[in-house]
């Protein structure tokens, strides 16, 4: 039936172009060559305007973007380049929910005007977050320069920084998480000048000192319990090293990790051998969204690191979590165990539904933002099976994700574009676990990502924007009083040997 | 008379700041234009324009993109700061040397390696606009004056951020008009006020960030302060009748030139850190390929030796000199997390080939540039990305080149030469290793050595591993690397071997490796002198007359 409706409308608007303009064109077989790659995407009605170029073009373009009622928006450019009107851009997408658009370009040429096939893209009838949030920084996360935590407004071009390491003295700042994809509850690490973990809750602001003499290093990974009340955050020796010669930039690994919970009303800290062994390394955790389960990775020790890598292959784990009692389950089961197959898992996240873990899946190694060979897979739990989600991956790393608040949307980091810099990606999960194919993340400047020097890490979307005042935090960070987490004193502790990181280049 | 004074002290002051500039300070200069690239690109305008007084840095950037010529820097340098003191004279009554003062006060500005010209180039073009209004305006009719002033406060706010009142200062207390004066002033100070409020409203921006101009980069608003009400108090000083017909304005006039000399060296006497302007040169050098020039510095710090051996590697002679130059075991070797350190290793790597290890570095050096990056970096990391085959990110590096003015040719020449010629795309690095880079370069060498790499395309990987083992006294590795690998043994290797032999009492080893007749004879004079009956100082001042730059006397004296 689409393609009826397509080739009707392809029709029409030969017609209607060769009526109005009395020009001819010639019609190529192929997709036209565009960036960003918009062919066959699922978009939620929400989003900015897909602006688009025509690749190694320096001729005026049309397009004409059609749904299934037949309305229409026409946009000609110049160069290549196609700038959509945003507000025609907005009411036609909230006119065309749940439609398929057809878009056909025509490139004009003073020899010949070729008329590409036309492509489709898919409005899905699921909204998205308006908010995203990620971090602005280098690629290589061994030295920084100007860190920034910006917020944009998806369904606009509209960034702005919320928080900017040239306020706090050029520290580090990292593992912006939040509290059910909340913008009043988060919490950000603050690494080498003013150090610190920043907890805001109900828009108020606290400063963590999560150092402890039972812990390898500050607090790393979060993950917030649905309640609110509780945080699991992993510590880790983190370490990275740049190969001498391979087609790979670097590696990020730990040589010891464990995991921890965090009582935010006791300002305590607990664990049980289970997630923190000495034995085994524990990172990443993650609570099912009805905060009885606790997921994370788990892998044996490594002898010697870097040396070793290759042997480090993650699986996801999961315990039971009394979140009544703060009691931990006295076993771990193997949800993700992909050794047989020679791979290893990292990176989990958890639908807000609870049904799909979505996560890295990678050869070896513990943090997949830079192995090419790198890509997500998506695990249902109610089936207890591997979901095809190959229309997400790339021949580059495709690595960390976050889910929108209705599970209903995913986004992810990809270096896909020029292998160096990571870009977020957003792609669409129907009820029945239909994966669409995914799109970059709109900028009303096309060639935006050709220009910008900065990676897009941990992007996580947000119900709506922060309130609260960078201003606020900034004086928080800056101060030098903060809450010194305890050990609680019936928890198991673990054994750290001495050593305890400043845990701050990394991640 | 005056005037003769005045004009003498320019001319000293001048001739003065321009050797200075441009034979002494090149390199700094030089470094500078590396640190703040200009791109002819429409988003790179906005973005600098975008700020209050952004149109200032952004002409202060054009111009500081023309320090990487010899000799420009120098001239550029001298009209901006000579212009602004010419222009507070003619916007005065009388010439005196009061006007060079701002000379001084620059000077601090100028001495950073991170400087920006904003600040220079929104106050001369401010006394500019005054000297115009003065000279054109100020003639016309009242209701022009009052028009014009009126419409040029919003624009010139926007422009030229806080020195704007310079202007507006000049307008309402010194070339003002009688008739409408009171209206004329509470005017432009109600416009001043709603522009300023709208500038902040608009643009979302603190009153005091504004005030505090961090886009001009003068960290200390006393010192932006004092430069302001200096600039304000010539201006009324000189405009009302203080210093005519007076004894005093003649003595000023003498001994304030002596004042501005001494100023300004103690300025650059104390400020300049002498290390850091070696480094610069070094840097200038390397990035000239002015081996001859480099090889020619002498210094004991290690980083300076890094930049010599490198130089020693390119004009491949490290075989032979490596001694004339105060060695450590720890050169070339530097994990930092600063930019020169960074790229200097980057660059080392570069030229052994180790693609791998000096994208790693130059990738690091790029980040802790001020900018992000700089023309070098990017240059290096298009050339290593391409070399990698990873083509789109190399493509990328050049694509912010091409937007410069004097590094577009060399990146089209790039993209013209390599990237479109078929065969070179095959000939990027295929050898793969699980290594990894560590901070120690034998070691790292040593991965290049065993893991199959084609090392009859580098030589150098070979030397430079070679004098690392004698720098750090490995003698199995540097027999091993001599083994596997026929290198033509230089002065340096020999004195090594010699000296190995001598302790090994191994004569097999001379014979072996073939040692020159005259090292060896060399070597016996210089034992014999070790052994005679002379006291430590003599003994070493008779080694040191003949044997300084051998490999035995770096080991007895390191």
């Amino acid at each position: 039936m689409l393609k009826i409706v397509s080739l009707l409308l392809y029709l029409l608007f030969l017609g209607s172009c060769a009526y109005n303009e009395k020009i001819e064109y010639t019609i190529v077989q192929e997709y036209p060559d565009i960036f960003p790659d918009l062919i066959d995407v699922t978009i939620p009605y929400e989003i900015a305007p897909l602006n688009f170029k025509l690749v190694n073009s320096d001729n005026r373009i049309k397009v004409v973007i059609v749904n299934q009622q037949s309305d229409s928006i026409i946009v000609t450019g110049i160069k290549g380049y196609i700038d959509i009107p945003f507000y025609d851009w907005s009411s036609f997408l909230s006119s065309s929910k749940g439609d398929t658009l057809f878009v056909k370009v025509v490139e004009c040429s003073e020899s010949c005007n070729k008329l590409y096939r036309p492509f489709h893209m898919y409005v899905s009838n699921d909204s998205i977050d308006k908010n995203l949030v990620y971090r602005l920084i280098e690629p290589t996360y061994a030295h920084w320069n100007e860190i920034k935590i910006v917020q944009r407004d998806i369904s606009s071009f509209e960034e702005k920084t919320f928080l900017s390491n040239r306020e706090t003295n050029n520290n580090c700042m990292n593992c912006h998480t939040f509290n059910d994809n909340r913008p009043d509850e988060f919490l950000i690490h603050f690494r080498k000048n003013n150090a610190g973990t920043i907890l805001v809750r109900n828009n108020k602001v606290v400063k963590l000192n999560t150092q402890s003499q039972n812990t390898i290093s500050h607090f790393v990974y979060p993950c917030w319990h649905p309640s609110g009340k509780i945080i699991a955050f992993s510590t880790n020796l983190t370490h990275m090293s740049f190969f001498a010669n391979n087609p790979r930039l670097l590696e990020v690994y730990d040589t010891s990790s464990d995991i921890i919970l965090y009582n935010i009303e006791s300002n305590e800290i607990f664990t049980s051998p289970l997630i923190a062994s000495s034995d085994k390394m524990e990172t990443f955790p993650i609570f099912s969204p009805l905060g009885d389960k606790l997921y994370f990775c788990i892998c044996d020790q490594p002898r010697v690191m870097p040396r070793d890598f290759r042997s480090i292959r993650y699986k996801l784990v999961a315990i039971d979590y009394n979140p009544a009692t703060h009691v931990l389950g006295n076993k771990i089961q193997y949800v993700i165990d992909l050794d047989s197959v020679g791979m290893g898992i990292s990176l989990p996240s958890i639908s807000p539904d609870g049904r799909y873990i979505l996560c890295s899946k990678a050869s070896c190694g513990c943090f997949f933002s830079w192995s090419p060979d790198s890509d997500l897979c998506l695990f249902d739990l109610q089936k207890n099976a591997f979901l095809d989600v190959d229309r997400w991956n790339s021949d580059f790393a495709d690595s960390f994700s976050a889910w929108s608040s209705n599970s209903r949307w995913v986004i992810f980091s990809s270096r896909r574009i020029d292998g160096l810099y990571s870009y977020p990606y957003i792609a669409h999960i129907d009820s029945c676990g239909k994966v669409g194919r995914p799109f970059l993340l709109p900028q009303k400047d096309v060639d935006y990502y050709n220009k910008t020097f900065k990676s897009f890490n941990m992007p996580k979307l947000i119900k709506g924007a922060i309130q609260i005042s960078p201003k606020d935090i900034y004086k928080v960070v800056c101060c030098k009083e903060d809450y010194c987490v305890q050990f609680d004193e019936k928890s198991y502790k673990p054994v750290n040997n001495g050593i305890m990181m400043e845990h701050s280049n990394v991640n | 008379m005056v005037n003769k004074i005045v004009l003498g002290c320019y001319f000293l002051l001048a001739t003065s700041f321009f050797v200075f500039f441009s034979i002494f300070y090149k390199y700094h200069l030089f470094f500078v234009e590396q640190l703040s690239v200009f791109l002819f690109d429409y988003d790179y305008f906005v973005n600098q324009v975008n700020d209050l007084g952004g149109v200032c840095i952004y002409l202060g950037n054009f111009l500081i993109q023309f320090f990487c010529i010899d000799y420009l820097a120098g001239v550029i340098l001298l009209f901006l700061i000579f212009a602004i003191s010419l222009l507070l004279q003619m916007l005065g009554r009388t010439y005196n040397c009061w006007a060079l003062l701002p000379i001084l006060f620059f000077s601090f500005l100028i001495i950073k390696v991170e400087m920006n010209l904003g600040l220079i180039v929104s106050i001369l073009l401010s006394l500019f606009f005054s000297y115009i209004y003065k000279k054109y305006i100020l003639r016309k009719a009242e209701y022009i004056c009052f028009l014009f002033v009126l419409s040029f406060i919003p624009i010139l706010f926007f422009c030229l951020g806080l020195s704007a009142f310079i202007f507006l200062f000049f307008v309402l207390f010194i070339g003002r008009k009688k008739k409408y004066a009171v209206l004329m002033s509470f005017c432009c100070l109600v416009e001043t006020m709603l522009v300023v409020g709208c500038i902040c409203t608009f643009f979302k921006v603190d009153f005091f960030d504004w005030l505090n101009c961090s886009k001009f980069q003068v960290y200390n608003l006393f010192y932006l302060a004092f430069i302001y009400i200096y600039i304000l108090f010539y201006l009324i000083i000189q405009n009302s009748n203080i210093f005519l017909k007076r004894k005093v304005h003649w003595i000023i006039n003498v001994a304030f030139p002596l004042f501005i000399f001494l100023g300004v060296g103690i300025v650059f006497g104390g400020k300049i850190n002498f290390l850091d302007e070696k480094l610069y040169k070094c840097e200038y050098l390397m990035r000239k390929q002015k081996w001859d020039d480099l090889l020619s510095i002498h210094s004991d710090q290690e980083v300076i030796t890094s930049y010599i051996n490198i130089g020693l590697l390119s004009r491949g002679n490290i075989s032979e000199r490596l001694f004339c130059y105060p060695q450590n075991e720890n050169v070339n070797e530097f994990w930092s997390s600063e930019y020169l350190p960074l790229s200097l290793m980057g660059e080392l790597y570069y030229r052994l080939n180790m693609f791998g290890a000096a994208r790693a570095y130059f990738f690091m050096a790029q980040t802790q540039s001020l900018r992000g990056y700089t023309p070098f970096t990017l240059m290096r990391l298009a050339e290593l990305e391409y070399k990698r085959g990873n083509f789109k990110s190399s493509f990328k590096f050049l694509s912010v080149l091409k937007k410069t003015f004097f590094y577009k040719k060399w990146a089209k020449s790039f993209e013209e030469d390599f990237l479109l010629n078929e065969e070179i795309k095959d000939r990027y690095v295929k050898e793969c290793s699980d290594l990894f880079v560590g901070k120690n370069l034998l070691e790292n060498l040593c991965i290049m050595l065993n893991t199959g790499y084609n090392i009859s395309s580098n030589k150098n990987i070979i030397e430079m591993a070679l004098v690392k083992c004698m720098l750090k006294n490995n003698h199995s590795l540097f027999f091993d690397i001599l083994n596997k690998h026929s290198v033509s043994l230089g002065k340096v290797y020999q004195e090594y071997i010699l000296m190995y032999a001598y302790m090994k009492n191994d004569v097999c080893l001379i014979d072996k490796w073939d040692i020159n007749k005259s090292i060896i004879k060399d070597f016996y004079e210089y034992v014999s002198i070790n052994q005679s009956n002379v006291s430590k100082s003599e003994k070493y001042s008779l080694l040191e007359k003949k044997y300084k730059d051998t490999y035995w006397f770096y080991s007895q004296f390191k």
